[in-house]
Order: C-alpha cells, then structure tokens, then sequence
C-alpha cells in the first residue's frame, strides 16, 4: 500500500492523533514524589534565582525577538490558577484536583512556586504515563481490530518506563531503531515500532515513519515519484533511505507462550526502485536524506541509520519542534513533522536553540519540558480579545479544546470518580474508557489514516457530554465524591456559611480556581432559591463541567 | 478569478447582477435552478475507484481488465458490467470521464475533493457541504450530515457548520435523549446555568473556541428537541426498502438515510463508500463495491424520484482520483489522480449524457477536460450559492468558494 506522508497536511494532526483511550487510570498522589533537588529550588527566593544565567532567559530574549520581528504585543502573563490549570493538562493530561489547586493557590508566589509545581509535575509517574500515551499514538497509533491495542500498550510501557527512568531521548531512539530479538508482545516494547510499520518484508512503511517522526522530513512523499513541489529529496533518495530496512525482517509468531515478536538481521537484501510496472528496479545503496554514507561492514544497517540519525540535527530539532508543538498547539516551524532538511536556514532561531541546548543536555526531556513550560510563550494569559497573529507567534495563549484522553481524565478527576471507593462506580469508569475509545476513534481500516478532523466540536460529542452516561450518573451525589463533600459543609454548619465552602469547592474542582464574586452570589443565589438539595448542586456540578472553561485547556 | 471566468462574469453575469441589485431576493446571478434546488447528496468513494472499471470501461484492451461494458438505458453510454441497475437509470446521469486533478495522495486528494482547494499554506477550506450549509437557513437539524466517513470540516466557517458524523447508520444516533433521571425541568436548569457559566467564560475570552463551543451543544439541544431527528431512524423504513438499498451495505443504509435527510430539508448529506484503494486485487474488490454502489445509488434515485424530490436534490458521485489504466504486478491499480470519471444527476442536471473522453486505453484525456473547480462551480450554481463569496482566511487572505473554474454547461 502507498504510504504517503503528506497526508496530515492541514488536518488536525496533534489532535486526532490522541482520539485514543485506552489508558489505565493513575493515582492523584502526585506530591508524594518530588525530587530533592525541586525542593530546594522551591525555598529559594524568586530575587535570588540565577535568572540572567539560566537557559530559561536565553529563551525568553530570543521570544522578545521573535514578538518584535512578528510585530505584536505579548499578551499579560497568566495568573497561578491559569498557569497551573494549563501545565497540569499539558504535563499529566489532566486538570487539577480541588486539593491541588487550593494548596498552590494558598502558597505565596515567586518564581520558585511555579518552578516547584512544574518539578512536582514532572517527577510525578502520571508524567511518564501522560507523554507515553501520547508518544504510543504517534508512533505506534490504534486501529480497528488485529493486534493495535497490544501493540499499542506494549510500545506505551516501554516509553513510560524509559521516561520514569530519564533515559536520553537519543538513547531511545538508538533502541528503537536497532533492536534485535524475539519477545512476547507484551515485553516487545520497541520492538513493536519496526514490526507495526515494517511488516511483509516492506521498508516503504518504516522508512516513512521512522524519517518523518524521528527526523522531521517527509521523504516518504517522493516515494511513488520525485517530489513535485520540493526537489531535495527523489524518488531514488526514498528508496536509499529505505537501504537501511532492507536487511531487516519483523516477523509475528506463534509460541507455546503466547504471541511472539521477532526483529532480526540478515547479512543480505537490497532496496530496489520499482518500475513502472511495479517489478522490482534497480538496487540502490543506503544513502541518509540523499547524501552518501561510509560503508561499516561492522555494523548493521540499521545500526548505520541509527549512528546517522544520532548525529543528525534533526533528531533534536524534531523532538523540539514537536514538544513545542503539543504545548502551544503549533509548532515553531509548521507542520511539526516537515523541517524540510538538515541545515535548512529557515529554521527560527528559537528551533536551533532549543535544538542546541537540548543536545548538550544530553537529550533530557524533562529539561526541555520544563524548559518551554516555564518560558514567556507559555506563560501568557489566553484572556482577552483572541489575537490570532499574537497566538501563532505564541505571543497569546490560545484557547484548545481538550483531546479526549484529556476530557475523560479531567472528568473523573473533577467529579472525584478516580478515586471513588465504590465498584460500581469503577465498573462505570473502566466501560467507559472503553467506550472513549469506540466514540471517538473514528479510523478506517480500509483507507490510510482517515479520521475525524479533531475532538474540538461537533454535535454528537456535545449530545454525549449532554446525555453520555459518565457525565450524568457520575455526577450525581453519592457516586461524585466531589458532591459528597461539596454537601458535607452542611452537616454542621449553617446553611449561609456551607454554600459558600460548597461552591469554592464545586468551582476549584471544575476550574482550579476560586468563584469570582460575581459567580460566588450567582450560585449562592441559586442554591438558595432550590433548597440547597442535591439535585441542585448536581444539575450545578454538571453545568459546570459542560462550559467552555472546562471542555478547553485555555 | 481566472481570465476566462472574468470575461465569461463580465458577458453573461452583468444581467443577473443588475437584477440583484434590483431584486435583493434574487441571489446574483444563479439563474432559475437557485429556487428549485435545496439539497445536495454527495457519494463519496473513498480511496479512489477504478474508472475503467466502473463508468470508462476499456473492454478488450489490456488496460480494460476483465470487465465486460454493457449497453445502457441511453444508448451509446456503455459502462461496466457490474452496474446494471445503474446503467438501467441512465437518463438521469451526467457521466463525466475528464476529471483530472494533481493530487495523488490520499488525504490531499480527499481534501481537495471535499473543499475544492489543494492543502495550502496553514489556510483551513471549508468543504463544499459546509459552504452550502451556511447558505441554507438553519433548520434544527446540522446542514452538513456524513455518513460512513468523515466528511471534511468547516474551515473557517467554524464549528456551527462542522459535518454531523453518522458513523453506522445501521444504529440509532447515540445520546439523542436526556439521560435517565434527568427530567425536563432538570434539563432546562442545567441548560440556563450552562448558559450563564458560558458568558462568564465568553466575557474574558471570546474567541471562536468559546463560540464554537457554545453553538454546538445549542445546536445539540435543538436536535433533541426537533420532530425531524426522526429523520435519523432507519427503523421506521420497512425491510423491503432496507432490502433494495443494500441492508448489508453500511452505505446502502447511508443512501437511504440520507433520502430521509432531505426529505426534511438537510442541505447536504455526504455518504462514503470506502474501499476503493485498490492497490491489489483490484477486480474482485471493484465488483463487491459496484454492486454496493449500484443498489444504494439506484434505489436512492429510484426514491427521490418517486418523490418529487430529484429535480430539487442534487447527486453526485466523486472520489479520492482515478486509477492507472496500467495493471500492476498484484492485480491491482495505483493511484491516478491524471483521469477520474464523477456522476452527476437530479438537481437540475441534464442526464443521459458523456461529458468528455479518454484515449482508448485510458491514459490520457481525448476530449473535454474538467477540472475540480468546474465541478463545484456547477454544484454550486445548481444549488443557488455564489461561488464567488469571498471570506478572509486566518492568514488574512481572501478565498472565493470555488477557486474559479467554468460551468460544466452542457449538462445543466
């Protein structure tokens, strides 16, 4: 089958590449783990971070430039409540619980707050767990049937676990790309990436993929003939960069313990440019992005590959841009996945020095997260009059509707599902992840990746968040432990001092924030006039989560 | 606006502009069929069929395959063997054999086919069922409904114009009523509290997320509330009427879906066929297909013409691109965006007729090309829309509706 990769071009790609569910529920604990070092930079006053040294303000003068160059104004910074509703979406895919948000609201600001609550967030498992999902549906993606969904998890556990473990981005990849064996496919992990694109003996797939995710550039396009609009890479490059597959073999087998997965080497196979006839052509040798390589007959092919990729600036370049790209909802260079080529002078300088940096980090990935996150960009509010020029320049936090991982996390972390004791209410949220699934991922498996444009609004989704089982039996008091206790202020305290308590708690809970005064006497107001009865504060709870506030990460 | 289409504007569109003016009632320059015409149904093959074996057959050529042509209702208009049902319709069909295009990857084919533009430059297009959407009152129920498929999005138009996605249309439209427990007085206060967190929220950031937001769960509600959701349920259709569209056929069941869609004003209705990406295989593939596509397509003319319906609904058969003529080494055939055939029919469409021509084995266009643009210039002129409304992109760019293009004329 033609793969061609142009394809997500104008769609919706970060988003539909997350209508995937399929992910076991985490614990909230995340405060239990912080790293000792994230402690001390807490204590540390804001006056006394080293900020003219630190990376950080390299970063933030070259987006001063970037405004000046665009010609817009930043937008204000974005207070706590803001800040931290958006890191924690982007970070653990999930917003705050109550007792998050109330607790780093309470705590004084300064630099060192954000600092600790970023570090906190990153160090927590959810953070592997988060970005392993999200890294399992790009490299790996879901379909329909076959073998996906263990493919899938198989892929997911292995990044997770790679993360947990801060194992260089780099040293991924060079994993990834020459792993050799046979395992079962729960224990494949990044054995799973060549055998999902790279079966039947094809390197049409793997090539493709591999280029285009690790490496930023669309080789496979010039697959089936030059490349009509871009003439760097030819037909007879695609298939040099295909060489490197051509020894490799991904096989499945049956075992008596189960289904095995087996990535091997073999000294001999040659890529070969088809006719037209679709026969097979002339053999050509491996050749990295159309430029000639020295032959090591010490190495493997992909060993080869992996050696070029590891010395390429594109490898970092890539990962950056599409980090980036997952924080402000594009990336500096756009689409994330076409940088065009190594040394390619349209680059902005933000992309090289992030590149850079993150290179003589040792391609840490946490440092580049907390990198980006605690920047200017990503710390301007998204209120106000939507300026689109500010945003793409990301001068202005835009508004971005929730993937559906997101909206089913914060759903139960927001109700208090997740952490419900009752069966019922667990059977309830485990059917339902697995309905998540069913709703939302819409691909055909008789047509390349063709799916929904995105998750951000249509009419069947808001009939399912109006009348969907989840965001109706969940919200209702005695299954919601956020109406629980919403409703225990009552129990002794008078019915004016437990409405106030009750609506902070319904309004943190959905939003992270505290009511505004405005809102606060609304629903006081409202509460009032019903009696206070439960199926009042359900009927509150749920508007509140059917808002805009709540279904977007802003 | 190409130099043809501003002379061809300038000559024959300056009456109907002055009339405009005179007749604000009168949309510029759409002649009669803006009255008549209210619906569109687009089949879409998804993947990309074979013409030559479908509506451009090649029999004893190598190109030709296995197929065998047979003669239609309308003599002289000879297609494949396995459209029989079609063929027998004929008089209503507009074939054209000359679309060509230069996309020849799936999702850049696929968008162009849906919004009349090649991907460009960030700009989101809205696809053609949205524009006509947009240019119908907006009834309670979406303007722009897809079945089986996808269906491309609104673009800049903005989530109120988004398709609504049936994705079986074997099973009811989920979530359609309250949830259990939740009574009308109970719905409708959680709808005013909704509608007050919403403004709240609005008040500091009024960008389009907010209001697309809004717009769709309001249209959500409208839906639930609306008599002609029934439209929606294919259960009210006897098995017999199952039966001759096809009730194995998730597109068959799509046809008939989308008859009762128009049936209730739905300006248009998108059904996919998917498959037709026949790499390998090809023939046994093509023909499973044919007769899906024979039935459901048959039985929905059959339909809208029992019911007065098909001079008012507009149908019309397009896919991803065409295929090689060439037969590769696994029986099948490559993509092939240089000549693909589209049918149109109804909707003020002059059937019984072959609009243009390949050469006798099918690589190259003989006679008569038509562009993509050309296409939907027709669609929209027969439907009543101004392809020239121009909208700004995100980019702050202009874009017409149909990025210019001429009328098909001899088929309206």
């Amino acid at each position: 089958m033609v793969t061609h990769s142009k394809r997500r071009r104008g769609r919706s790609q970060l988003l539909h590449a997350w209508l995937i569910a399929g992910v076991a529920v985490f614990g909230v604990g995340l405060a239990s783990c912080v790293r000792p070092g994230a402690q001390a930079d807490a204590n540390t006053p804001a006056d006394e971070q080293p900020s003219e040294q630190s990376t950080a303000s390299k970063l933030d003068q070259l987006l001063d430039q970037h405004w000046a160059r665009a010609g817009v104004k930043p937008a204000k910074a974005a207070d706590d409540a803001e800040f931290m509703r958006r890191v924690t979406l982007d970070l653990v895919g999930r917003v705050p619980t109550e007792a998050e948000a109330e607790e780093f609201l309470k705590r004084t600001s300064g630099r060192g707050k954000r600092l600790h609550l970023v570090h906190n967030l990153i160090e927590s498992p959810e953070f592997a767990e988060h970005w392993a999902d999200v890294y399992a549906d790009l490299m790996i993606g879901l379909e329909p049937g076959g073998q996906s969904r263990r493919l899938h998890a198989s892929f997911r556990g292995w990044w997770a676990e790679q993360l947990q473990n801060r194992v260089p981005y780099n040293r991924m990849v060079q994993e990834l790309l020459t792993v050799e064996g046979e395992y079962p496919v729960a224990d494949a992990g990044p054995a799973t990436f060549l055998f999902r694109h790279g079966k039947k003996n094809r390197i049409e797939g793997v090539t493709t993929e591999a280029t285009r995710l690790l490496l930023g550039v669309q080789i496979g396009c010039a697959q089936c003939h030059d490349h009509p609009y871009d003439d760097r890479y030819k037909q007879s490059d695609f298939y040099a960069m295909g060489a490197f597959f051509a020894q490799s073999r991904a096989r499945n087998k049956k075992s008596p313990e189960g289904r095995m997965v087996r990535v091997f080497d073999r000294p001999r196979g040659e890529a070969r440019i088809p006719n037209a006839d679709g026969t097979p052509g002339p053999v050509v040798a491996p050749k990295f992005l159309g430029r000639a390589v020295a032959n090591d007959p010490q190495k493997t092919r992909r060993e080869q590959l992996a050696g070029e990729m590891l010395n390429s600036e594109l490898l970092a370049k890539t990962l950056v841009n599409r980090t980036w790209a997952q924080f402000f909802g594009r990336g500096l260079v756009e689409p994330w996945d076409d940088l065009g080529g190594e040394g390619d002078a349209s680059h902005p300088p933000i992309l090289n020095y992030l590149a850079q940096q993150f290179q003589q980090r040792g391609y840490d990935f946490q440092w580049l997260v907390e990198e980006i996150v605690l920047s200017k960009a990503y710390q301007r509010t998204s209120a106000g009059a939507e300026n689109l020029e500010a945003q793409r320049a990301f001068a202005q936090a835009a508004v971005r509707p929730l993937t559906p991982r997101q909206l089913f996390r914060s759903l139960i972390v927001a109700t208090g599902l997740e952490t419900s004791q009752r069966r019922d209410i667990q059977r309830l949220v485990e059917a339902r992840r697995e309905q998540v699934l069913r709703e939302y991922l819409f691909v055909f498996a008789d047509d390349e990746a063709a799916e929904v444009e995105s998750f951000s609004g249509n009419v069947p989704q808001a009939l399912l968040l109006l009348n969907g089982d989840l965001g109706n039996r969940g919200v209702t008091v005695g299954a919601s432990p956020t109406l629980d206790r919403a409703l225990g202020f009552y129990a002794d305290n008078k019915p004016e001092v437990a409405r106030k308590q009750a609506i902070e708690t319904l309004v943190l809970a959905a939003y992270g924030r505290l009511p505004s005064a405005e809102e606060q006497m609304a629903h006081e107001r409202y509460l009032a006039d019903a009696a206070d009865s439960p199926a009042a504060f359900e009927d509150l709870l749920f508007s509140l989560l059917l808002a805009s506030e709540f279904q977007t990460n802003h | 606006m190409s130099h043809i289409h501003r002379r061809r504007f300038l000559s024959g569109g300056l009456g109907a502009l002055a009339a405009a003016f005179l007749n604000p009632e009168a949309k510029a320059a759409q002649g009669e069929a803006a009255t008549k015409v209210r619906s569109c149904i687009c089949l879409f093959m998804h993947g990309g069929p074979s013409q030559i074996d479908t509506w451009d057959p090649k029999p004893g050529r190598e190109t030709g395959g296995p197929f065998r042509a047979i003669e239609s209702r309308v003599s002289g208009i000879r297609v494949s063997e396995h459209l029989p049902l079609l063929a027998l319709r004929m008089q209503h069909l507009a074939v054209i054999r000359s679309l060509t295009s230069k996309e020849g990857n799936h999702d850049r084919a696929r968008y162009l086919m849906h919004a009349g533009y090649a991907p460009a430059g960030g700009v989101k297009h809205p696809s053609v069922g949205s524009m006509i959407a947009e240019t119908r009152s907006a009834g309670v129920l979406p303007g722009y409904v897809s079945i089986a498929g996808p269906g491309h999005g609104p673009g800049m138009l903005g989530a109120g114009f988004a398709p609504f996605v049936v994705q079986n249309p074997a099973v009811p439209v989920r979530n359609l009523k309250p949830a259990v427990g939740v009574d009308q007085t109970r719905f409708d206060r959680r709808l005013a509290l909704w509608r007050a967190s919403e403004a709240r929220f609005a008040a500091r950031h009024p960008g389009s997320q907010t209001q697309g937001h809004s717009k769709v769960v309001e249209q959500a509600v409208a839906m639930m509330r609306a008599k002609d959701a029934a439209a929606f349920e294919l259960s009210r259709e006897p098995a017999s009427v199952h039966e001759r569209y096809g009730q194995q056929s998730r597109f068959g069941l799509g046809c008939l879906m989308a008859r009762r869609l128009v049936e209730v004003g739905v300006p248009f209705v998108e059904v996919a066929l998917r498959g037709w990406d026949t790499h390998q295989d090809n023939f046994a593939t093509v023909q499973k297909l044919s007769a899906e596509l024979d039935a459901g397509m048959s039985a929905l003319l059959d339909d809208l013409n029992d019911r007065g319906l098909l001079e008012s609904t507009l149908v019309l058969l397009i896919g991803d691109f065409g295929r090689t003529p060439q037969i590769n080494a696994r029986g099948g055939r490559d993509h092939y965006p240089r000549v693909a055939s589209a049918v149109l029919a109804g909707g003020g469409i002059r059937g019984g007729q072959v609009v243009g021509a390949t050469d006798i084995d099918g690589y190259e266009i003989r006679d008569r090309p038509v562009t993509v643009p050309d296409l939907f210039r027709t669609v929209f002129h027969q439907l009543g829309a101004d392809p020239e409304k121009t909208r700004m992109s995100a980019a702050g760019r202009p874009l017409t509706a149909v990025d210019g293009g001429n009328l098909i004329s001899e088929i309206i």
